[in-house]
């Protein structure tokens, strides 16, 4: 399989998102005739809530487990590693040296510039901050990984006023670090993205630094409610069918594929449960995105993306009343 | 020759965040014990002046474990402040939401989090292992080993179930102000009853066997880890706004049950790094003393100890004895208890066409000040909201991590998960497991731990919903 293909798996809805069934006998093969060993990963949890891992675990297609065996030789990761104490810390320290300029770094939560807010460990009575153990592996690590909108921009961590000062990893290094932002992100783009670097190298990224492969158009683009918003037939209450843009939908500037991808064994996502896109993926988000339930304002919405009425808004709500009035049913 | 050793057990994995635990250990036996959060982020300062209606989406993020919690929460806080009224079918349908998450969260902690302190083998997917005191025999272990895996299948259908109705997991989307988004269509149902299913099945064949078999052979964990014996809880599944709850609100101590009156809950912040300026309690990492960022929330002065098991002793329906086996055993107990009432809501709550799931508006600001609290994955949870407009002016979060982790108060009386260390045995210091299955017991979570209440804020009253 050569990269086309590979990306063409990752982008086609068609393949249900099921990344496991093609990628596990390629990985499979890869390693046999390679002779390679798995590629070390140190998943290094700053602050943040934990919820990329959670996100990870709930990953189908390799599900955990497949991911575990087949993927990546996770050496540590603070969530679910047996060991424990000066134990993990000593593997940790081992790993990043024997495996130095080959492990991946993935980073889980923002770097706390207030570094007394965030100690991932105390070591011989030190605090050793998120700050401290980032910027030390960051420099002996191949590939960073910023997983999550805390780890890519700062994410809800930086949440004005920004109590812990936090940033996103890519801007506290000063090296290149591949961010797949989401609140959480969604496992296949963690997997997509780490199989990418392992197989093909970097990933083509956007300006923000994300893989094109998920992050190369806007939800808004893709949307299934499309036509509605074309038509200008808006929802009015959250729970409603119609297009979500008028309860705040940050869909028209948020680049991700929830909508041909879809969330938890590819089930929904949150417009098809009647609620608007947060843009969770977006620089900037949760500040830039609130108030959740409001509208874009209009300059914030590109040309592509503009409504085509000038009057549109006021349209749209006698649009969607007629529509009512006149019985008519999705 | 020192008798008495202090150790520094950093960090403490397999829990959701970050934690040190410091002990004093004189001739095998635990003296003292600090147990420390070490992350905080201020979510209470941040919420100051965003919409009340983005709460719930808001603070879902302070955790990714139990982020249905707080957004469901949070949803009742900003209900109550703007008078808003769900229907009992609404009702029924967050109550199955936050079982599923209750359920994920269960699972997960027994198998993936908690069982490899008690079983050694190279088929689990972290090597090396640093404990000790394996007791299972090839078989056991083969068998706890496979269903280590299972969890991991059946826990994520948890979280499937969560986004047929909510869009996605973590954080989702279909709990909100006024209703649930995505009404209970028959296929969607369907699908969440045949994942529950699976999942019930693998609670009696797996999961209670596996806890049974483990409270056997680790039988004399029924005499370690005694907590501080008073019992604390706010309510597990309210059924409707006027209704009781699935299991009871109350607060026991003394060695008897009485009603929970939330207006005797105060927060210490002496051995916490807050101080306190004017009405505001601010961040203060260098103060003397102080030894964590979580507080120490106190109910008539008392420390108390939350979640399933402080539940189920609330409600009568577990035995007054705490332990660290007891914590576990009570944790299975009502997964399945969970888990069957599940069933019966699924197989009969009220379909899309059946009533009218349209979610209400929240119309003119009523209460000022709001509280929603209940019973959630790990205790009690509390979110106050002062409002002003549309805009959050305070907001306040305990935690049930706060409860269980919290440092020692002004009277110097240790936390919960303190108290439970403090004279537990240690056979090897180097491996102090006794240590670590004690504190992983009560499932801690310490990204949520870490939060800001101030102090002299006098708790609202409130009636159980």
């Amino acid at each position: 399989m050569d990269v086309n293909e590979y990306q063409k798996i990752c982008q086609d809805p068609q393949h249900g998102g099921r990344l496991g069934s093609v990628v596990l006998p390629l990985l499979k093969a890869h390693f046999q005739t390679s002779k390679k060993a798995k590629p070390t990963v140190i998943w290094i949890e700053t602050t943040g809530c934990s919820g990329n891992s959670v996100s990870l675990w709930n990953s189908i297609g390799p599900d955990l487990a497949q991911i575990l065996e087949w993927l990546i030789d996770i050496r540590y990761w603070n969530f679910l590693m047996s060991a424990q104490d000066d134990t993990a810390i000593d593997i940790l320290h081992r790993t990043a040296l024997q495996q130095q300029n080959r492990f991946i770094l993935v980073v889980e939560g923002a770097i706390a510039l207030n570094e007394e807010f965030t100690v991932v460990h105390r070591q011989e009575g030190r605090a050793v901050s998120g700050a401290d153990i980032v910027r030390e592996l960051g420099e002996l690590a191949r590939h960073v990984l910023a997983v999550g909108t805390c780890a890519a921009f700062g994410g809800p961590s930086a949440a004005r006023p920004n109590p812990s000062r936090s940033v996103g990893v890519g801007d506290f290094l000063g090296r290149k670090v591949v961010n797949a932002s989401g609140c959480p992100a969604h496992p296949d783009w963690i997997i997509g993205t780490l199989v990418h670097l392992l197989l093909f190298g970097e990933p083509e990224l956007e300006e923000f630094n994300r893989p094109l492969l998920f992050y190369g158009e806007t939800v808004h683009r893709r949307c299934t409610r499309r036509s509605f918003f074309d038509r200008g037939i808006f929802a009015q209450n959250i729970g409603d069918t119609e297009c979500m843009f008028l309860l705040g939908c940050k869909g028209p500037v948020t680049r991700a594929d929830c909508p041909v991808r879809q969330w938890n064994d590819y089930v929904s996502w949150p417009v098809k449960a009647n609620t608007p896109c947060i843009g969770c993926t977006n620089p900037g988000f949760p500040d830039a995105m609130e108030p959740f339930f409001e509208p874009l304002p209009r300059e914030q919405t590109d040309a592509k993306t503009e409504p085509r009425s000038g009057l549109w808004r006021t349209l749209a709500s006698t649009l969607t009343k007629r529509r009512r009035a006149d019985g008519v049913k999705d | 020759m020192v008798s008495k050793i202090k150790v520094e057990l950093s960090p403490v994995t397999r829990i959701s965040g970050l934690m040190t635990v410091e002990a004093v250990v004189d001739k095998n036996k635990v003296k003292e014990a600090r147990v420390m959060g070490t992350m905080y982020r201020g979510f209470e300062i941040m919420m100051q002046g965003r919409k009340t209606e983005d709460a719930p989406y808001f603070t879902e993020r302070i955790c990714g474990i139990c982020s249905l919690a707080h957004g469901l929460v949070s949803t009742y806080a900003v209900e109550k402040a703007y008078a808003v009224k769900v229907s009992e079918p609404v009702q029924m349908l967050r109550n199955i939401l936050l079982g599923f998450e209750l359920l994920q969260n269960h699972l997960r902690h027994f198998y993936l989090l908690g069982l490899p302190d008690f079983v050694e083998s190279r088929a689990l997917p972290f090597q090396p292992q640093n404990g000790r005191d394996y007791r299972f025999n090839m078989g056991e272990t083969q068998r706890l080993v496979n269903n280590y895996y299972q969890a991991i299948e059946i826990s994520r259908l948890c979280h499937e179930s969560i986004a047929i109705f909510g869009g996605k997991a973590p954080h989702n989307h279909g709990i909100v102000a006024g209703g649930v988004s995505v009404a209970p269509r028959s296929d969607l149902v369907l699908k969440a009853r045949s994942n529950l299913q699976k999942v019930n099945t693998f609670l009696r064949d797996g999961l209670a066997r596996d806890v049974d078999l483990l409270a056997r052979r680790y039988e004399d964990y029924f005499r370690l880890g005694a907590g501080p014996g008073n019992f604390l809880s706010f309510g597990l599944l309210p059924l409707t706004p006027s209704g009781n709850p699935v299991l009871p609100s109350g607060v026991y101590y003394h060695g008897k049950a009485h009603p929970l009156d939330i207006e005797a809950i105060v927060t210490d912040i002496k051995y916490s790094w807050f101080t306190q300026e004017d009405h505001e309690t601010v961040p203060d990492p260098d103060k003397p003393g102080a030894y964590t960022w979580v507080k120490a929330p106190r109910y008539k002065g008392l420390v108390m100890e939350v979640g399933p098991l402080a539940r189920g002793v609330v409600a009568g329906i577990y035995p007054p004895r705490s332990s660290t086996m007891d914590r576990i055993v009570a944790r299975a107990y009502e997964t399945i208890q969970v888990g069957d009432i599940m069933a019966q809501w699924l197989d009969t709550i009220k379909l899309e066409n059946q009533v009218d799931w349209k979610v209400k508006p929240k119309g003119e600001l009523v209460n000022p000040v709001s509280v929603g609290a209940t019973e959630v994955l790990r205790g009690s949870l509390y979110h106050r909201l002062k409002t002003e407009g549309d805009n959050v002016l305070e907001y306040d979060v305990i935690t049930p991590s706060e409860w269980n982790f919290s440092p020692r108060d002004q009277n110097h009386r240790p936390g919960a998960a303190e108290t439970a260390l403090t004279g537990l045995p240690v056979a090897k210091i180097d491996r102090p497991v006794e240590i670590y299955r004690t504190v992983r017991s009560f499932d801690p979570c310490i990204s949520c731990a870490t939060h800001l209440l101030t102090p002299e804020g006098s708790l609202q009253r409130f009636v159980m919903e």
